[in-house]
């Protein structure tokens, strides 16, 4: 579905020379994937996740999403891509305040030709079992809760991907299990998922994972029923 | 893009954020009921003289006033060459003239009935008032020729004066004293109103000129007069030989000025609307100002509310949201809101104006024209102000607005 092939990234420094954040990055992304990207602070997963989700530019190297290279496309058909294509989930819920459930799951459809957003927003909120919380503001809801509304709002265009950043940083213990379940859940049912994660639980639910350190990728496991990988580390370039 | 849904959202974050969209909308609201207020002001004042000066002065009409190069008399003592004969040869001498009225006036009389003492002007004018001055009598009659012909004592009077005077009782046949001069009264004037000087014309006597001449003021001359034209079309032609005719009759040589002067309706309906323009067009100027402020503020608040709303642009932006999009919603709420303020405003300033018109004597008229202008300035309000707070809305960069 996704294939990067020699992403690389780096920001200018005024006084250094520019800072590599992401060298030469390869990874296939299959559908049906769930991928924890792991690593320490300024590894560079952010900024994978950014690309990934076409909010930034590579500096060279090929994106190439469902055989389409997008590093030409306008900003315009990016929005488009990521609309139909990709859910985002953030640390930081992001939802809109003194807006309820319901209105922000509705969201992503004002930039679609959707029909009916009422009914489908409605849907998405019972799938993540919110049913009876869609007239509430966010200020009344838990963190578990918004981060439900969250991935409802991700859910609500039906797209192939869901990428997650930290979706667990901002709850408690239970909550995170709960959404770790609710992950687990829309991947059984074909979801392809990719998460960023400090969390070792989180980490370990995932089909793959994924190790970012110094700008530089390398897979640690892969228990895809087919991959004939498991557990243990293999260097990227083998498995793509 | 489902413009429904991205409308309805806008119109409820304005309604969640109370505050910011009252004083957003204050500003226009204010602007366009002063718009709409003093234009309505402005076009009933002129629509209001302009009704006068029809009523009083058609476009077939020329007016003749003793005194050179001054509307009125002259400074330095009244001009008498102008005389009663003068508009005799106008009516029998100039091709295309239908018939003339001479008048003089004698202002702040006192007029007496019994022990009631009223000081007002006394016009005096020709039996032909009816069709040159386009004033008659609502009650009795008007005086005739032969009142004119013999200098009689009568009088026909004012609405006003008549009810200040005589109270209930009828006024006709009552006998009324001006100076050492008895008058009795054959009618009641039409009701006119305050013509384009100021004067209360239903507050006025007129008796014949030829009495008002010799037997009030002891004079032989006379203070205006006007002409009617068979067709408008010779207006300026006909005051030329006016001209030419006055000066002979006057004998005045080629270096003396005029000592009349001709004015023309054409003369009378620039004068009017220059007076008017004041009220029409300057006083809404002085709400163009407010609605400039107002737009400085929407400017404000809408660059405070990008700021404040970075995080939901770049969700907006991660969701799918083309730039083009941002830059439409933010511009288009403060569409909305001025758009929606100016509709409060303009109903406020259209309520307004037709009560004040009704409580007071100050004619107001609001035109379609007038609403549109107040819409259309609260519209223009809402894209000069929001264009600048809109395209930094759209400029942002997602990565950065959810950090």
């Amino acid at each position: 579905m996704i294939q990067l092939k020699g992403i690389c990234k780096s920001y200018p420094r005024p006084d250094e020379g520019p800072l590599e954040v992401l060298r030469n990055i390869e990874i296939n992304i299959n559908e049906g994937d769930y991928i924890a990207i792991v690593g320490p602070s300024g590894s560079g997963k952010s900024t994978l996740m950014n690309i990934l989700g076409l909010l930034d530019h590579a500096d060279s190297g090929e994106y190439l999403m469902d055989g389409e290279n997008v590093s030409g496309l306008s900003s315009a058909k990016l929005a488009n891509l990521r609309n139909q294509k990709i859910g985002f989930v953030f640390q930081q819920f992001h939802l809109l305040p003194r807006t309820t459930a319901i209105e922000n799951v509705e969201i992503p459809l004002v930039y679609s030709n959707a029909d009916n957003p009422e009914q489908r927003a409605i849907d998405a909120l019972k799938s993540v079992g919110l049913g009876d919380r869609m007239k509430h503001m966010p200020e009344e809801l838990s963190g578990g809760q918004q981060q439900r509304v969250a991935i409802a709002r991700a859910l609500v265009t039906d797209p192939e991907l869901i990428l997650a950043d930290e979706p667990t940083g901002n709850l408690d213990k239970a909550s995170g299990e709960d959404l770790m379940a609710l992950l687990q859940e829309l991947n059984d049912n074909g979801r392809t998922i990719v998460v960023i994660t400090h969390d070792e639980n989180l980490a370990k639910r995932a089909k793959r994972t994924v190790r970012i350190d110094d700008g530089r990728l390398s897979e640690l496991r892969d228990v895809t029923p087919d991959s004939g990988v498991g557990s243990g580390e293999t260097q990227m370039g083998d498995v793509a | 893009m489902n413009t429904n849904l991205l409308f309805a959202g806008s119109a409820r974050m304005m309604m969640r954020y109370k505050m910011r969209t009252f004083f957003m909308a204050i500003g226009i609201i204010v602007g366009v009921t002063a718009l709409i207020f003093m234009r309505a002001m402005g076009v009933g004042a002129e629509q209001a003289m302009m009704d006068t000066v029809n009523k009083t002065f058609s476009t077939a009409t020329i007016n003749v006033v003793a005194g050179g190069g001054h509307m009125g008399p002259r400074a330095g003592g009244p001009v008498t060459s102008l005389k009663v004969s003068d508009f005799n040869a106008i009516e029998n001498q100039i091709d295309g003239v239908v018939m003339t009225g001479a008048m003089q006036w004698f202002p702040g009389q006192d007029i007496r009935y019994q022990g009631e003492t009223r000081q007002m002007s006394i016009y005096g004018y020709t039996d032909q008032t009816e069709a040159v001055w386009l004033r008659g009598v609502s009650e009795g009659d008007y005086f005739s020729s032969e009142d004119v012909e013999s200098a009689s004592r009568v009088a026909v009077i004012g609405q006003r004066a008549a009810e200040a005077l005589f109270g209930d009782e009828n006024p006709i046949g009552k006998q009324i004293q001006a100076g050492s001069v008895p008058l009795r009264i054959k009618g009641v004037l039409e009701l006119q109103g305050i013509d384009t000087h100021g004067a209360d014309k239903d507050d006025e006597i007129h008796v014949p000129v030829t009495t008002l001449m010799r037997r009030l003021m002891n004079v032989d001359h006379v203070f205006a007069g006007r002409i009617i034209l068979d067709n408008p079309d010779d207006v300026d032609a006909v005051a030329e030989d006016i001209k030419v005719l006055m000066r002979e009759r006057h004998s005045l040589n080629e270096s003396e000025p005029d000592d009349v002067v001709i004015i023309t309706p054409e003369l009378v309906q620039d004068i009017v609307s220059n007076a008017n323009r004041v009220l029409g067009r300057y006083l809404p100027a002085a709400a163009g100002v407010a609605l400039l402020v107002a737009a400085i503020v929407i400017a404000n608040i809408m660059l405070i509310a990008v700021k404040e709303r970075v995080p939901e642009i770049g969700i907006r932006k991660a969701v799918g949201a083309e730039d083009g999009q941002i830059n439409f919603q933010f511009l288009s709420e403060t569409i909305v809101v001025s758009l929606t303020s100016g509709v409060f405003g303009a109903g406020i300033g259209m309520a307004a104006a037709i009560v004040y018109g009704n409580v007071s004597d100050v004619p107001m008229v609001v035109t379609i024209g007038s609403l549109a202008l107040g819409l259309g300035a609260a519209v223009l309000v809402g894209i000069f102000a929001g264009v600048m707070p809109a395209r930094q809305a759209s400029a942002l960069d997602p990565v950065n607005a959810l950090r």
